[in-house]
């Protein structure tokens, strides 16, 4: 090697080795906690639940489940066609928009919802399509 | 080494390098597909691929940036750099099937061009756990496809070896950007604790490599600074019993370094920079009377730095000399392949 690259090979590692572990850490910090899983190969309900709430729609059907014990709702979408557009975000409605997922290819995807939410009055989970900014469908909690 | 182009002149290391990689790679997909299918049954086939080929390529890339400085630390590990630019070229293969086969399955069903969908179907740009962490692996998987595509020594030879290598340091560059793809993608909804710990460890291992390996360097380089030249420029090197028959002493100056081989009971300095990649050429031997680059075995005679004809290559030669049992070498480059009288060892100087 030259020495021009060597030189810069030595000042590059020592900024990767600050920057990558930093972006690691970061990365590891953010991760959404009310989010169970939004992958659908993965089961995420656990222990004994009670089906509180169904709602089918055309493209997908919403199980709002409670686990005995733990409080809070745990939200079951099973996707059941592959959706026309290319991106789906998953928000849940209260007095603020708060983003829980983004849904893919056909399966069963599992949100956690905060348990703070039986203080509101009204809540939906929306779906929507963030490029043609425009709701897929809606749905409201029984709250 | 080759006086004209062809698309690859297989030799017997060569071979035996692609089976054992082409192994590594069958036996990966078998382990790791079995494993997935015992653990979630249910997975689907396109899945499967998507992971398999994207773990594989994360790992063979893991591997190819562990080669430079494992053999910069030990010779030991040389052989593996030998044929680097075959994992490289596998390495954007798998990782082309992960990335097509992604936006195959996440952006080709919409009603909107793929690309667009890719960038355009997550704009939280501004949320890290939200990234658009497939934008990241697309970037990546560009800089890949540049590498692979001018990985050839027809492009080597034509961009000219520094252009060359600056533009495949964008390797380091793509490592940090599939790391991030990883971190704000899937690692975001992974609830098993085991990809976050490969990719820890993975991301200790290179960066402990690379830190080691380029502060051996930069004190290498650092020594040239030391070197006092006598009142004839020439510069002492060591004692001509350091240098072994056959092998060469390694002198950083402040511009460039220098080989200096001993052979046949003579003595002769060239750029220690190979004219291929830039390899190492004092940390190569003298084989058939030429020094022979450890790294993928280009030839030069030593008196002229030129490689043996039909080849063209030609590296700087410099003077040296022997005084009593003592090394100098003088710093002053000659132009590339000028023929330059080597010291003569007298040969009742016995070798320790
Ligand atoms: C066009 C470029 C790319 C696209 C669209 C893309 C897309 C994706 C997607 C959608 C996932 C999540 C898959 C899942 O949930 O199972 C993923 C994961 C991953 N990608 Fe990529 N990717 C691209 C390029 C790359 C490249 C170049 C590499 C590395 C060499 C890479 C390495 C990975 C790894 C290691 C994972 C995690 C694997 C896992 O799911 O366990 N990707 N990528
Ligand atoms: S032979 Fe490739 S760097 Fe010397």
């Amino acid at each position: 090697m030259i020495k021009p690259l060597r030189t810069y090979h030595f000042y590059l590692w020592r900024i990767w080795v600050v920057l990558l572990p930093l972006g690691f850490i970061l990365a590891l910090w953010v991760i959404p906690r009310n989010q169970t899983s939004v992958h659908p190969s993965s089961v995420a309900i656990k222990g004994e639940t009670t089906l509180v709430y169904h709602a089918p729609s055309p493209c997908c059907d919403f199980n709002l489940r409670q686990t005995t014990g733990v409080p809070g709702y745990q939200l079951e979408l099973v996707l059941k066609k592959q959706l026309k557009v290319p991106a789906c975000l998953v928000y849940l409605r209260t007095d603020k928009d708060q983003l829980i997922g983004q849904l893919g290819q056909v399966g069963t995807y599992y949100f956690d919802l905060p348990s703070a939410l039986q203080h509101f009055d009204e809540a939906t989970i929306t779906l929507q399509d963030p490029i043609h900014q425009q709701v897929i469908t809606t749905i409201q909690l029984p709250l | 080494m080759s006086a004209s182009y062809q698309a690859i002149l297989w030799n017997r290391q060569k071979k035996i390098y692609d089976t054992i990689l082409v192994s590594f790679l069958l036996l990966y997909a078998i382990l790791f597909v079995s494993v997935n299918l015992i653990i979630h049954p249910e997975i689907t086939f396109e899945t499967l691929l998507i992971r398999t080929t994207a773990t594989l390529a994360f790992l063979l890339l893991h591997i190819i940036l562990m080669i430079g400085p494992l053999a910069r630390l030990h010779p030991v590990f040389l052989p593996l750099l030998y044929n680097r630019r075959h994992l490289g070229v596998t390495m954007f293969c798998v990782a082309a099937i992960h990335g097509i086969f992604s936006i195959i399955q996440f952006h080709a069903l919409g009603n909107v061009h793929p690309l667009v969908s890719l960038f355009l179907s997550n704009t939280h740009y501004g949320s890290l756990p939200y990234f658009p962490f497939q934008a990241l692996g697309f970037l990546a998987l560009i800089i890949f496809m540049l590498m692979a595509v001018t990985s050839h020594d027809f492009w080597l030879e034509n961009l000219s070896p520094k252009v060359w290598k600056t533009l495949h340091m964008g390797v380091y560059l793509a490592y940090a950007l599939v790391l991030m793809h990883v971190m704000l993608g899937v690692i975001q909804y992974e609830t098993s604790p085991v990809l976050v710990v490969l990719l820890g460890l993975g991301l200790l291992l290179l960066l402990g490599l690379h830190v080691a390996a380029s502060r051996k360097e930069h004190q290498k380089d650092q020594e040239g600074f030391a070197y006092n030249p006598e009142a004839d420029g020439f510069i002492r090197v060591c004692a001509l019993d350091e240098i072994a028959e056959n092998r060469a002493k390694i002198v950083s100056l402040p511009e460039e370094r220098i080989a200096i081989f001993r052979y046949a009971n003579h003595l002769s300095a060239v750029s220690n920079v190979c004219k291929h990649q830039n390899g190492p050429l004092g940390e190569g031997r003298i084989i058939d009377g030429c020094i022979t680059c450890p790294w993928h075995g280009y030839q030069y005679l030593p008196h002229n730095g030129s490689s043996p004809p039909p080849f063209k290559e030609k590296v700087a030669t410099y003077d040296v000399k022997l005084v009593g049992r003592t090394v100098y070498v003088h710093p002053k480059a000659y132009p590339e392949g000028t023929e330059r009288p080597p010291a003569v060892v007298p040969t009742n100087t016995i070798m320790i």
